[in-house]
């Protein structure tokens, strides 16, 4: 049994070696010849999870690209906006979404919950060290699966030459959904109430995100899109503005959340449909171009 | 959590580390027993209850058969192998009414999951040959529950086979297994090679076949034909790879279980093939229904008439729709057909190499058309693939041409054909005299290619067995 245990150690010894050089050599390969280039027109992006990939409809927005994705924690647009910002030195303003749910304990799950395997392969190959370290930390099961699948996919993605990742990481959706008349009556309006857990990690790496747009000289805002009166989300009012006030007390927010909007204008509680997207996008490009 | 999970591998690992570190009998043999609860749990916890109850029915029905007099042993016996036959019928049954009101597949393999429980055909013919083996004193009955229940449940066999007998699985249960170093690494090379069928050649394979049979009215026959060959690698490669696993780790705990496949697509009989071609079960059908039956002893209305029973019962045994019928149906006819042909004496001199080139080529395709029937769901399905297959369209060229798959394919049928000719998987003279470095740098492209195509989660074909 010893010489089976020696042999069987020695060659797994091999096995991992070989399969870490190659899933790092992948991922550098990746990163090197990722293109994240934009138009040289567009000065302004907007990043965030779904209430943003929804409202920003960049086609109606000059200058501006709507990067969003849904379900994005700032650990993800973090990523994406150093690519970004690497290979678009153009870029002058960064509209980040700093919405109620964006501080709530949902969103570490956001970040390595085994739901969002997806994500982490998608992210693997762009992550840098500390957040390689953090998600193996926190799931390493799920990480090291992420890593396997991702170095297969960005394999092949290599040999076809299908690396441009200008709009794989975020682009507007177009909502057609409609909220409903029966949600709304049976939606309670929100009381004010206090958050009994709140995501620092994702407030961190929003710290980070403001700390590297102001490294590559871009200014930064936080934005709060318009969502419906009787969202639930609104409860965390208060946690929402300490947070805001504690930790940001320099960066300006554009608070939008009571944008006036027809019910028929949103998808639901707390996403705008196509139609709403329209008339926000149309009145937002007004105000940034004043 | 199955063979094809690659997640499954360092829990087993783990399991046959703890298996071996303790070296008493009745500890591996309740390990093992209960990684097989958990195991089969993992896969399908809404039947697990019925294993149970299963395992417990005949075990104390087997004691009953060896205790009661002699008049009365034969009555008892058909009772409870027909009580285990109608559960297994019914429940087959019941799935066959859902999917016939389904049309769209991923549903139908919903229902199947939902309804049918995982594996049954499998561990019910363990229980039946059990019952009927005791009757016919081939053995004693088994009186200690543990071992009975890992007969039954032994996980490596427990969800697609092999077929094992009770007097091979129970005497190597009861006695002290010892680490063998050439079986642990023989079991190895087996569950490598289980795993590149299935994940590399199969996965590689099911795309392109069941995008062309799904929809047979898109394409030409040319098309057809050339799903219906892929859609043959893909079985063999899909139920082969999932035995060869159940060999592997068999051999990694210390039991020998017998071959399920032996190279079939290199049969040049319909006869041979299914020497070759789930053995197991061939095996179970010959001593069980055929032999019983009176075999070829007699004369040949009696031999063909005993071939069509168990081409039928074959063709039940995977389902009870009109279309596995039809499979037996196919098989007996070619099979019948071939039978008379190999009787006649061929006058003109064929060389031999060329003979056996053309009668493989021939029974290879008649095998694959045999599948079109196996893999669809209907009768009126199966016709009008055929039709289209048969039309002015098969000479025409392929409307698509999967260049990668095809080239998989022949490296692997290459590589199969040198274990065919040399010997048994990993174990030519060629290969055995190649540098270590050269052989462990294969087994290494190997794994690395295996764990870069497993992301594709696609379970076996038997599994709805």
């Amino acid at each position: 049994m010893k010489r089976f245990i020696y042999k069987f150690s020695l060659f797994c010894l091999l096995l991992n070696t070989s399969l870490l050089t190659l899933t790092f050599y992948i991922e550098a390969k990746t990163k090197s010849i990722s293109n994240f280039k934009l138009t040289p027109t567009i000065h302004s992006v907007f990043i965030g999870h779904s209430h943003p990939q929804y409202a920003y409809n960049d086609s109606l927005l000059q200058n501006s690209a709507n990067l969003s994705y849904s379900m994005d924690s700032y650990l993800h647009s973090y990523t994406k906006l150093t690519h970004f910002i690497q290979q678009n030195k153009q870029l002058k303003n960064i509209f980040i979404e700093y919405s109620n749910n964006s501080i709530i304990e949902l969103m570490d799950k956001a970040i390595y919950n085994n739901n969002t395997k997806p994500k982490m392969v998608k992210y693997m190959p762009y992550l840098n060290s500390s957040e390689h370290f953090l998600l193996f930390k926190k799931n390493p099961l799920t990480y090291l699966i992420a890593k396997i699948e991702s170095a297969n996919i960005y394999a092949k993605k290599i040999l076809e030459n299908r690396l441009n990742m200008t709009r794989e990481f975020g682009r507007f959706e177009k909502n057609s959904k409609q909220l409903k008349n029966s949600t709304i009556n049976k939606t309670p309006i929100p009381k004010p109430k206090t958050l009994k857990k709140i995501s620092y990690l994702n407030i961190f790496y929003l710290k980070k995100i403001i700390v590297l747009a102001k490294k590559n000289n871009c200014n930064i805002f936080l934005i709060r899109t318009p969502t419906h009166p009787k969202w639930a989300g609104r409860e965390f009012e208060f946690d929402y503005k300490r947070i805001k006030k504690t930790y940001f007390p320099n960066i300006k927010l554009i608070d939008m959340i009571n944008f006036k909007l027809k019910n028929e204008e949103f998808g639901d509680l707390q996403h705008l449909n196509y139609k709403g997207g329209i008339k926000y996008s149309l009145y937002l490009n007004k105000m940034l171009n004043k | 959590m199955g063979f094809n999970i690659i997640y499954f591998y360092p829990f087993l690992g783990l399991f046959i580390a703890i298996y071996w570190i303790v070296k008493s009998n009745l500890f591996q043999n309740i390990s093992l027993l209960l990684f097989g609860y958990v195991f089969y749990y993992s896969l399908d916890k809404n039947f697990i209850a019925l294993l149970v109850f299963f395992t417990l029915f005949t075990f104390l029905t087997g004691l009953l058969i060896d205790s009661v007099k002699k008049s009365n042993k034969q009555k008892l016996t058909i009772i409870s192998i027909s009580i285990c036959l109608l559960t297994l019928l019914t429940l087959k049954t019941i799935n066959l009414s859902e999917i016939i009101n389904s049309t769209d597949i991923q549903n139908k393999n919903t229902f199947r999951k939902a309804i049918i429980p995982l594996g049954i055909s499998f561990y019910f013919i363990h229980g039946i040959t059990y019952l009927s083996d005791i009757y016919t004193l081939k053995i004693k009955p088994e009186k200690n529950i543990i071992n009975y229940a890992i007969f039954i449940n032994f996980f490596p066999l427990l969800i697609a086979g092999p077929i094992e007998r009770a007097n091979n699985l129970l005497p190597q249960l009861k006695r002290n297994k010892t680490f063998d170093y050439h079986n642990a690494t023989r079991g190895l090379k087996y569950i490598l090679w289980g795993l590149v069928q299935k994940l590399i050649i199969s996965n590689l394979c099911s795309p392109f076949s069941n995008y062309i049979l799904d929809s047979p009215h898109i394409y030409s026959g040319s098309t057809i034909y050339l799903a219906i060959l892929i859609y043959s690698i893909n079985i063999y490669t899909d139920f082969s790879g999932y035995s060869n696993i159940a060999i592997g780790i068999s051999k990694l705990l210390g039991f020998e279980i017998q071959a399920n496949f032996n190279f079939p697509y290199f049969s040049n009989t319909i006869k041979s093939f299914w020497r070759r071609w789930h053995i197991s079960l061939s095996n179970f059908f010959r001593d069980y229904i055929y032999i019983p039956l009176g075999g070829n002893s007699k004369s040949i209305f009696y031999t063909l008439t005993n071939t069509l029973i168990v081409f039928l019962l074959s063709g039940i045994w995977h389902g009870t729709s009109p279309n596995f019928i039809m499979w037996g149906i196919y098989h007996f006819s070619i099979f019948s057909i071939s039978f008379f042909i190999l009787r006649l004496n061929w006058k003109k001199k064929i060389n031999p190499t060329l003979k056996k080139i053309i009668s493989t080529w021939l029974t290879f395709n008649l095998i694959s058309i045999g599948w079109i029937f196996f893999r669809s769901n209907s009768i009126s399905k199966s016709y009008y693939t055929i039709t289209k297959l048969t039309s002015n369209t098969l000479i025409q060229t392929p409307d698509i041409f999967p260049t990668p798959t095809i080239l998989a394919i022949i490296i692997f049928m290459f590589t199969e054909w040198h274990w065919y000719k040399k010997g048994e998987l990993f174990n030519t003279d060629f290969f055995n005299n190649l540098h270590i470095t050269i052989r462990w740098s294969i087994y290494l492209i190997l794994i690395l290619l295996i764990l870069f195509y497993s992301t594709r989660e696609e379970q076996f074909i038997y599994f709805q067995f």
